[in-house]
């Protein structure tokens, strides 16, 4: 039967290959962690079907850590791009 | 036996997936997309260890990631704010 695929593994893989692909194509920063988020989903689970649930709590703790990281640099290098920009445009108001 | 399989062939098709999108990928002009990119080549290689049960491997590679991706994007935007051409 089909319905034999769907378990844990099966699930999790196809999550993570869709955060995969959404990573690549997508192409804005905050939609890639989105993305990103879905793939360490599927990461979590096959590391539950395995039955390794010590290290699942590990990649459960370190996860969010990383994907807060993420957000922190991506809004602090899009404040200096602006700044910048800004920047520029004075410069060339006063020549 | 299926799972170590499907465990498997997920890791490989995410290290090759995770590395050409990281070196041709669209938009990695920019050095976020770029830092996002090797994520996936990341949990690809995790996904690699689950299947051998290097636990251990799995753990500090987990850690590591997340110090890597610290460490990359805080010298990815001092860069910035100095100018410098990278």
């Amino acid at each position: 039967m089909y319905l034999d695929f769907v378990n844990l593994t099966t699930v999790s893989a196809a999550l993570a290959l869709i955060g995969t692909a959404g990573i690549i194509a997508l192409p804005k920063p905050l939609d890639k962690v989105i993305m990103f988020a879905l793939l360490q989903g599927g990461f979590i689970g096959m590391i539950i079907a395995a039955k390794y649930l010590d290290v699942a709590m590990a990649a459960a703790i370190f996860d969010p850590i990383s994907i807060i990281i993420l957000l922190v640099g991506i809004i602090k290098i899009n404040e200096v791009r602006k700044k910048k920009e800004e920047e520029s445009q004075e410069e060339g108001n006063l020549a | 036996m299926l799972d170590i399989y499907i465990w498997f062939y997920t890791g490989v098709a995410l290290t090759i997936l995770g590395a050409v999108g990281t070196a041709i990928g669209p938009g990695v002009k920019d050095p976020i997309v770029r830092t996002l990119n090797t994520e996936i080549a990341a949990v690809g290689v995790s996904l690699i260890f689950l299947t051998y049960n290097h636990t251990i491997a799995l753990l500090t590679y987990i850690a590591a990631t997340t110090i890597i991706t610290m460490i990359l994007l805080r010298a990815i935007v001092r860069l910035e704010e100095v100018g410098a051409e990278l």
